[in-house]
């Protein structure tokens, strides 16, 4: 299926090297899950950032990840939001915004 | 010496050739290119760079000729220091995101562009009639002084979901505020975002909310 939107399909580099480092990233961190939501994830859309959200259990767990996602937002518009489980389930976010997990995209 | 965005200029001219507007793009230099669009009456200066903390310092080693229009920074929800507000506003020039950008083509409106939400509050601030002077600190605070009342200084967090992460990440960059401003209308603040604010002792209010309270001490 092809989830991304124009953006991804006019750069081979975001598509061969943004997925798998945040694929990795979401298979290392055992309670953080990654996603990605957005017009990236419609085809044919002009895409201006790359939306990602970031669920987590405890906030401390969130330096590891804040610095790669860094690292990474320094080469592609990044919108990161940054969401507790509890916060995750109160606005119902991954199914209102039909947000993809990062892990299951790349499989 | 080399900067490491470097590759900004050229990665701009490929990506804005996706907006409608847009006719050409040409590389002038690792940090600079020229832009040709409908609607704008000649081609116009954009210096490109990827950087999180922007000071007038980094602007000063792109801002290379007064004929630049424009800076494009890449890193999205970067920080946009009180120095690099006012090499802005002086020079004039505009800077911001690749949203930013688009915008500013649309509006025809490149070196005195300002985000929408950021024209709103200033405006609605300097129309209160407690209010003497806002300043802004960083792309996302204002100092407003009043008259016969203390100094405010207002933190805009313009999340649709407000999340605690915002809240604490909000103070982190952008300093301690007197009070947290959702600039988004239709904001809905988590549970845990209020207490993350409440724990620093800070108010979450709405646009409305705010206006009220510039007139109490």
């Amino acid at each position: 299926m092809n989830y991304w939107g124009r953006y991804i399909v006019h750069s081979d580099t975001v598509k061969t090297f943004l997925l798998p480092a945040l694929s990795s990233l979401d298979a290392e961190i055992s309670r953080v899950k990654l996603y990605i939501f957005g017009s990236i994830l419609q085809p044919d859309s002009i895409v201006n950032d790359i939306d990602i959200l970031v669920v987590y259990e405890f906030s401390s767990e969130l330096d590891r990840i804040r610095y790669a996602l860094d690292i990474v937002s320094h080469r592609f518009p990044m919108h990161i939001t940054y969401m507790s489980t509890a916060e995750e389930t109160q606005f119902d976010f991954v199914r209102q915004q039909h947000a993809k997990r990062v892990c299951e995209m790349s499989a | 010496m080399t900067r490491t965005d470097n590759w900004t200029a050229g990665w701009a001219c490929d990506k804005l050739l996706h907006h409608d507007k847009v006719i050409a793009t040409k590389v002038r230099n690792d940090n600079l290119l020229e832009l040709e669009a409908n609607g704008l009456e000649y081609n116009v200066e954009i210096a490109t760079m990827s950087v999180a903390n922007v000071t007038a310092f980094e602007i000063g080693e792109i801002y290379t000729s007064n004929s630049i229009e424009f800076i494009l920074n890449i890193k999205a929800d970067a920080y946009y220091d009180r120095t690099a507000i006012y090499f802005s506003e002086q020079t004039p020039v505009g800077i911001g995101g690749v949203s930013d950008l688009y915008r500013a083509i649309t509006g025809r409106e490149l070196r005195t562009y300002l985000p929408e939400e950021t024209k709103f509050i200033l405006r609605g601030l300097r129309q209160h009639s407690k209010v003497t002077s806002v300043t802004r600190a960083n792309n996302r605070t204002y100092q407003i002084t009043r008259n016969n009342h203390d100094p405010v200084t207002v933190l805009a967090l313009n999340e649709y979901d407000l999340t605690a992460e915002a809240v604490r990440q909000g103070i982190e960059r952008f300093g301690i505020p007197s009070l947290i401003l959702t600039s988004n209308p239709n904001c809905h603040p988590s549970t845990e975002a209020l207490r993350a604010a409440s724990n620093s002792g800070l108010s979450v209010l709405s646009w409305g909310e705010l206006l009220g309270s510039l007139h109490r001490a």
